[in-house]
């Protein structure tokens, strides 16, 4: 029945090719339209790192001003600062942690043969790469004591290795930063977690840095953040130590917390560190440390905008009008063929029978229009990559994207077809009987 | 016109009596007018945003930075040595270091206070800016009162020297928000937040702040000092109006050459920096551009494709209005006043619906309230959508023969 | 085969209430060939309705085949419609876009057959017609007449009790008019009951049994032997 319905919707959709392009014109638009703005929204809520994002915690210690929460609605700063940051770095609670910041330096092959490039950097612990499950090709991280002493040992991105020693395997051998020497301990594969959510407050989509280098040497280089740094209250600041001992917040610090038994020990944790903070005279805010884990930090750090929310709701009603234009001219398609429909009613076809042929042809709109839909999505994407110009390679249809299209283009024009199928099944069969 | 409404009694009276489809088009004009009028508020309030003047001369000034990277470097001899050599070169105008660029969407900012003695919640923000004597030329800022700074004031060093007392130039909103009795400006003295004082020398028109997610986008001050430290510094250079472009690259080789041990990176146009962080503006104005062009466009095919319908079911009916005596003009009429009729039904809708609409996003989103006059605009502009749609079916209609009447079927 | 005792049906709007039928009763046999005349608005066309269960009436009952049909819902008495009986209507109403082969097999594919099955049905269809050739023309390449022998061919290739014809030849010129009269009395003698609603005497003399409608009631029975005879002496 579905193919001989089909043949029918097919042969109902030539005879009528000015109506049917019409029709799959509007649920094509509509289609075209949601799927662009959905598909933004997709990418700005994408889970970077799924099988691991709710045993993720970023750390946030309310450190601020006691007369002026930092923000409206009572959330803690989104970072720490340095003399906090190294105080929790001192907890045996999580299985892994890192405080981390980003840098930058000139890099230069080891004989300086070559013009020297600017790379960003994050400064952080060994731990970041087992946190944050970094794919390696060659080598891997360094360990506590590469942190603590300083090392100067470098991972690069894949990138950064292709272009200064053509994807060789480049452990052991030496880079120059900033003109000081550094061996490669690792070669990261190709990492793009997007959004870039250990980091979002300095670019939410930007790339991974290129270079990572041992924490510790944050301090003896006074390597300069390249990221927001913050303050509340009037310090003297006559040095860098006098920097680091400063309530400046600019450190991000994130802690794998397997299980609910451990998050809990932890939250004990750092608001016992604050309480005997509170007794040296710091920390004058009630008490407001926070456990985000990557979804909701996410959530937290507003990662999907605003503009893109209204789109989408915007772009929902835009297929709703779609959508009605469609019952419009299928009401009066299906009203045309009331001589049709009462022969077929006539020669024993249920009302369901007439109603099943109705929706196989508006399905039939409904998935060319969709397909129609995925090219007009395909050029809406290219015209907002042009627009925004940042999310580059990240904006594409994936298979998921590719299968809400042909579902929301099947459901909305059987919705569509619905009232007209139902209208058309309740003319009387009784209608052809000339002599009245 | 008499005639446009007299017909208007009747017709309602055929529409109550029939057709879904009429409902049908009625709702997709509420609809279309409550994207239109939400839509195109959003769009206008962009475009006002984008509109707003930097203060900088942005189709003159360009910037770049400079990172030595051979440990023992001396920045400040750099400097003075790279600021001579652009200086000296034709067609550039002025050239300076500042610590970030206005709209640049990174900087410093801080609070300023009227008095040493800071009371929680006083004072105002402000954006920061570590500049030096050449600031008000290399940026083309416009003077309104004082003056700018001397190369004495100038003051530079480690990380403490953009900490001290110095001098400073107001942008005119922050003058007026830190004086508001009005009066000269120029010698008074304000206090940033650890009670140093800063002397005020002059005030200039307009100075943006970095961020356009700030608070207070228009209050910014320049400040006497700055720290060497390269990752804060930024060369800033206007050229003569047209040479920028060619002046740019012949900047980035002489600096280069003065030094080959230092990387020249992010060489930028003001007006590319300005246009790059406007990027999403101009992306949500352009992308709900094209809705609207859409939606109007599925909304007027949707009155065409009903009345050219109506049109053929009518046929009859029509041809036998013609023979008791309708004119063209009469039957156009007809349909004119049943689209006036159905845009009608659907604008009065449409005008709660805009208002809903706005409500959910101002309550979800951080967007203004529409602004009422766009309602009654779009639904003129609907009434005027309906009758051009509705036209060319109402002709078709009139160019019926009167003798269908007789006909069958 | 056809049993109607007391039907009555009454059309109301706002103004006015029409008794199309009242008190409507007729009896059918097994193999009859019935001609149902009577003048415009005198209730054939809903007795016809009625009795193709294209329609449903107010009070009285009805049997079809033995089987009560009074109270059977909208799928039931589409099923029934679509195994028991078949139409003609004057019309045609064949679907403009479908071939020949594809307008008999309409009711076919409501029955869930076999492809093959329904091939065989319709091929023996036409054949029967005389339309084997044509299966693959569109009904507006084909004659008057030829259209309406598709339509025959579409109310047999269902294998039918029951014909109903609505004024099958009203559009026809005489000479197709007879070749479509004597098709149906060929399906009549193969065993197929046939009522037929017309305005002509010509055509309803040729039935076994005429009945006439007026004001919603059976007025007049003709004997069947009376056209038995009149039949005879026109063979003579």
């Amino acid at each position: 029945m579905l193919t001989y319905n089909l043949r029918l919707a097919w042969m109902s959709l030539r005879k009528h090719p000015v109506l049917s392009l019409l029709m799959i014109g509007a649920i094509g638009l509509g289609i075209g339209v949601c799927m662009t703005t959905l598909t933004v929204y997709t990418l700005m809520s994408n889970n970077p790192i799924p099988h691991k994002s709710s045993a993720l915690y970023a750390v946030q210690l309310d450190s601020w001003d006691p007369n002026d929460p930092y923000t409206e609605s009572g959330r803690p700063p989104p970072e720490l600062s340095y003399r906090d940051a190294q105080a929790l770095m001192e907890s045996t609670i999580p299985k892994r942690q890192a405080a981390m910041f980003k840098s930058g330096f000139a890099l230069q092959d080891a004989e300086a043969k070559q013009p020297p490039f600017t790379v960003l950097a994050r400064v952080t612990y060994g731990d970041f790469f087992g946190l944050f499950e970094v794919p390696f090709l060659f080598g891997g991280g360094w360990d506590r004591s590469a942190d603590r002493n300083a090392q100067q040992i470098v991972v690069l991105s894949k990138e950064i290795n292709d272009k200064v020693f053509g994807g060789a395997n480049s452990v052991g051998k030496n880079i120059r930063l900033d003109d000081r020497e550094y061996r490669v301990v690792g070669v990261m594969d190709h990492w793009h977690p997007s959004p870039k959510f250990y980091d979002p407050n300095n670019g939410d989509f930007d790339d991974p840095e290129e270079v990572y280098v041992p924490f510790g040497l944050g301090t003896a280089l006074e390597l300069t953040s390249y990221g927001n740094t913050n303050a509340w209250k009037p310090e003297k600041i006559n040095s860098f130590q006098d920097f680091l001992n400063s309530e400046y917040i600019w450190i991000q610090f994130w802690a794998e917390l397997p299980d609910a038994k451990t998050k809990d020990d932890y939250q004990a944790y750092i608001d016992q560190y604050v309480l005997e903070q509170k007794k040296l005279g710091r920390f004058p805010r009630p008490l407001n440390n926070r456990l985000s884990d990557v979804m909701k930090w996410m959530d937290e750090r507003e990662v999907v905008t605003d503009d893109s929310r209204v789109l989408v709701g915007l772009s929902f009603l835009f297929l709703a009008v779609c959508l009605l234009n469609i019952v419009g001219l299928l009401l009066a398609k299906f009203l045309g063929k009331s001589a049709e429909i009462a022969l077929r009613r006539a020669v024993g076809a249920t009302r369901w029978q007439i109603v099943q042929k109705h929706l196989v042809e508006v399905g039939l709109i409904g998935l060319l229009g969709g397909a129609l839909g995925l090219l007009l999505a395909f050029g809406g994407l290219r015209g907002v990559k042009a627009l925004y110009g940042g999310y580059d390679h990240l904006v594409q249809l994936d298979g998921r994207l590719l299968l809400i299209a042909v579902g929301l283009a099947l459901l909305s024009s059987l919705a569509a077809g619905l009232y007209p199928a139902w209208r058309a099944v309740q003319l009387a069969p009784a209608g052809l009987l000339k002599t009245q | 016109m008499k005639k446009f409404f007299l017909e208007a009694g009747p017709v309602l009276r055929a529409l109550t009596r029939s057709r879904a489809g009429a409902v049908l088009i009625a709702l997709q004009c509420a609809i279309t007018l409550a994207i239109l009028t939400n839509a195109i508020f959003i769009i206008q309030d962009r475009v006002r945003q984008m509109a707003r003047p930097s203060g900088v001369d942005s189709e003159n000034v360009f910037s770049m930075r400079v990172k030595p990277y051979k440990p023992g470097f001396n920045l400040a001899n750099d400097i003075d040595r790279d600021m001579a050599a652009i200086r000296a070169m034709p067609g550039i105008v002025d050239a300076g270091v500042i610590n970030s660029l206005p709209l640049s969407e990174g900087g410093s900012s801080g609070r300023i206070y009227q008095s040493p003695d800071i009371k929680p919640g006083d004072g105002q923000f402000t954006a920061n800016y570590y500049t030096d004597d050449h600031s008000l030329g290399s940026l083309g800022l416009k003077l309104v009162e004082g003056r700018g700074f001397l190369p004495e004031e100038v003051k530079r060093g480690d990380r403490t020297a953009d900490r001290g007392e110095a001098s400073i130039i107001l942008s005119q909103t922050l003058a007026k928000k830190m004086f508001p009795g009005g009066g000269p400006v120029a010698g008074k003295t304000l206090y940033t937040d650890d009670g140093t004082a800063q002397h005020v020398v002059g005030v200039v028109e307009r100075l943006q702040a970095p961020w356009i997610s700030f608070g207070e986008l228009e209050q910014a001050m320049l400040l006497s000092q700055y720290r060497l430290e390269p990752a804060y510094l930024v060369y800033v250079i206007r050229s003569q109006p047209g040479q920028r472009n060619a002046l740019m690259p012949q900047v980035e080789k002489k600096l280069q050459e003065l030094d080959p041990d230092r990387i020249i990176r992010s060489p930028r146009t003001q007006s590319e920096i300005e246009s790059d962080t406007y990027a999403s503006y101009r992306a949500m104005a352009v992308i709900l551009g094209t809705v609207i062009v859409l939606i109007v466009a599925v909304t007027s095919l949707g009155i065409i494709g009903l009345a050219s319908f109506n049109v053929n079911v009518r046929r009859k009916q029509i041809g036998t209005r013609r023979a008791l005596g309708a004119q063209k003009g009469d039957i156009i009429r007809y349909f004119l006043v049943e689209s006036w009729l159905i845009t009608t039904g659907g604008a009065l809708v449409g005008v709660g619906l805009s208002f809903a609409l706005s409500w959910w996003m101002v309550n979800t989103f951080d967007l203004p309230p529409l602004d009422w006059r766009y309602v009654p605009v779009g639904v003129l502009f609907l009434w005027v959508l309906g009758q051009i749609a509705v036209l060319a079916p109402a002709r078709r209609a009139a160019e019926l023969p009167p003798a269908l009447a007789t006909r069958s079927a | 085969m056809l049993q109607m005792t007391h039907i009555s049906k009454v059309f109301r709007t706002e103004l006015v209430q029409t008794h199309a039928l009242r008190d409507f009763s007729l009896n059918v046999a097994e193999g009859e060939f019935v001609a149902v005349t009577g003048p415009s608005g005198s209730g054939k066309t809903t007795f016809l309705n009625i009795a193709g269960l294209l329609e449903t009436f107010d009070t009285g009952s009805y049997r079809l085949d033995g089987q009560d049909v009074s109270h059977l819902d909208d799928a039931a008495r589409s099923r029934l419609r679509n195994e028991k009986i078949g139409f003609i209507f004057q019309g045609f109403n064949l679907l403009p876009d479908l071939s020949v082969f594809d307008n008999v097999d309409v009711p076919l594919r409501y029955r869930g057959m076999s492809g093959g099955e329904r091939r065989r049905r319709i091929d023996k269809a036409l054949e029967q017609v005389g339309l084997a050739s044509r299966a693959k023309h569109l009904p507006s390449q084909l004659s008057g007449g030829q259209q309406q022998r598709v339509a025959i061919a579409r109310a047999l290739a269902g294998t039918p009790r029951i014909l109903f014809a609505d004024e099958p030849t009203g559009n026809l010129d005489s000479l197709m008019a007879r070749q479509v009269l004597e098709m149906l009395e060929e399906i009549n003698a193969a065993g197929t009951t046939i009522v037929m609603v017309t305005h002509d005497p010509e055509l309803a003399r040729r039935a076994h049994r005429n009945i006439h409608v007026m004001d919603g009631q059976v007025t007049d029975f003709t004997a069947f032997a009376a056209a038995q005879t009149e039949r005879e002496s026109l063979a003579a």
